[in-house]
């Protein structure tokens, strides 16, 4: 029997697929099963005192501010300005210096499982230090600059006075890749016309591209893809644009769960 | 029935004539099997982006296996045990919730929101004043002999580096420049500028002032060269307030 060339291109290329569905697949729970062994990002908890004191899951909720507290503690050494995300009472706000400069409500939240499935020593060292900012993704600038040439007399000058567009708005989405593989995903809960779908549809199809990227290199590769588990909340697009224009470089971020 | 086909096939051809010539000409070209074929292909590189893209995702947070929330109260010794870990805990988060507390000074600050050209006074760890300003409209100006100026208004921690009252504005190259004017030589008289900043000005230092304006319905308005315009009130209440040394937070 003569197998025709398209076929063996087919079977070829279900055969990668299966293998990236699979390496997809195992990527969480293998990530779990890790951090949970090892605490962690930050193998800072390596000490033995305090391992069994971790073990109690009742203590989750008072470890889990313990954390935010000293990571909010440590951020305010930097001076940059920061961002902290308190999911337990829906604020996410800018510091600098430990002071609040800004406080944005929280209208709603989406975590990753994944969270739910850390126990308190991996949640600890994942979250007792500020995260940093490693990458962006955003639907607005981060410096709306408008590109003016001099006019060339005053007649010229009075006939090109600008005027801010108070009325065009675009919905803000922005995306941060965080230290330790984690994504913060900030949505605009502003009206839900066509504009904002494609807009939304587009901003998660350019994360979501680049992580298939990564996750298929990782399969050419032989490894196991890294699971970048996600941390999404809405706000005011007013809020996100300030937050976003406000952060620079690699800013440092303090999250509550 | 027939009608009606034949309706249809002249609105499509109708939909097919407005199209650019260059596609008409290539689907027409189109054996109506091949035509099948594309939109088949078409069909399956969508459906595979989907899976890719959206549909592996949500089944990689869907399996997540989360356990189930066990009590830890078992023998009397383990309960005792973490009712001593609770309470050094909440010593713990008592402490650093007052350290965390007593960065925020009690002395005044003033913080500027440039996206939403808000100001905030603080005072004694409470918000004393707030209200519209102007800050920089990000317009880069460029001159004919290529010069650039970026209008941006700075962002971060800065501190009062002077007060001035009835101070005035010594017109930088680009004020001219943005009027379609020649630039003078520097102190030359046209360069200054009584009455436009208002009654104070306090200074971040390169230049940037904190000052009023005769423009008030730009106020809320990105619309400055990199200064923080206020309003009359507004600005006599954070001369009066910030002193030399005084923190101010721009975002």
């Amino acid at each position: 029997m003569r197998i025709r060339p398209g076929t063996i291109l087919l079977i070829f290329f279900a055969a990668i697929l299966a293998g990236y569905l699979t390496a997809c697949l195992i990527a969480p729970g293998h990530r779990i099963r890790r951090m949970n062994r090892e605490g962690g990002t930050y193998t800072l908890v390596a000490d033995a005192k305090r391992v069994p004191d971790l073990e109690f899951p009742d203590l989750a909720v008072p470890l889990r501010e313990k954390a935010f507290l000293e990571s909010r503690i440590a951020m305010a050494g930097s001076d940059s300005i920061g961002m902290s995300v308190n999911l337990r009472d829906s604020i996410l706000a800018l510091e600098i210096n430990g002071i609040i400069i800004h406080r944005a409500k929280i209208s709603d939240i989406r975590v990753d499982r994944f969270f739910s499935a850390l126990n308190n020593q991996a949640y600890e060292g994942l979250f007792s230090r500020p995260l940093a900012v490693e990458r962006e993704i955003a639907t607005i600038d981060k410096e709306p600059v408008i590109v003016q040439k001099a006019p060339r007399d005053t007649v010229e000058a009075l006939n090109s006075v600008f005027m801010p567009d108070t009325i065009r708005r675009i919905p803000a989405f922005v995306s941060f890749d965080l230290s330790g593989d984690l994504r913060l995903c900030l949505v605009d809960d502003g009206n839900r016309g066509l504009g904002r779908f494609f807009r939304k549809l587009f901003f998660y199809t350019r994360i979501r591209s680049r992580q298939a990227g990564e996750n298929i290199l990782s399969v050419l590769g032989m490894r196991v893809p890294t699971y970048t588990p996600e941390i999404r909340v809405s706000l005011a697009g007013e809020d996100i644009a300030s937050i976003f224009r406000a952060l620079y470089g690699r800013s440092l971020v303090a999250i509550l769960i | 029935m027939e009608t009606n086909l034949l309706k249809k096939l002249k609105s499509l051809s109708m939909v097919i004539r407005s199209w650019p010539a260059g596609l008409r000409k290539f689907v027409m070209g189109l054996p109506l099997g091949a035509i099948g074929r594309v939109s088949r292909y078409v069909a399956g590189i969508l459906l595979f982006l989907c899976l890719i893209l959206f549909i592996i995702p949500a089944l990689q947070r869907g399996i997540i296996h989360v356990p189930k929330p066990e009590t830890s109260f078992g023998s009397g010794k383990e309960s005792g045990e973490l009712s001593r870990q609770k309470a050094e805990l909440e010593r713990t988060i008592t402490r650093l919730d007052r350290k965390y507390r007593g960065l925020t000074p009690r002395s005044a600050f003033l913080v500027i929101n440039t996206s939403g050209n808000r100001f905030y006074l603080y005072n004694n760890r409470k918000i004393y004043r707030e209200g519209e300003c102007s800050t920089g409209s990000y317009i880069l100006l460029e001159s004919e002999n290529k010069t650039k100026w970026l209008f941006k208004t700075p962002k971060g921690r800065f501190s009062i580096q002077g007060k001035t009252t009835s101070p005035v504005w010594k017109k930088p190259d680009w004020a001219f420049v943005e009027l379609g004017m020649t630039i003078p030589p520097e102190n030359h008289p046209s360069r200054y500028e009584y009455g436009v900043l208002g009654d104070y000005a306090l200074s971040l230092g390169h230049g940037y002032l904190i000052h009023g304006t005769l423009y008030k319905r730009f106020l809320g308005l990105p619309v400055t060269h990199g200064c923080v315009r206020l309003n009359d009130d507004d600005l006599e209440a954070v001369y009066r307030m910030l002193q030399v040394g005084s923190r101010v937070y721009i975002y």
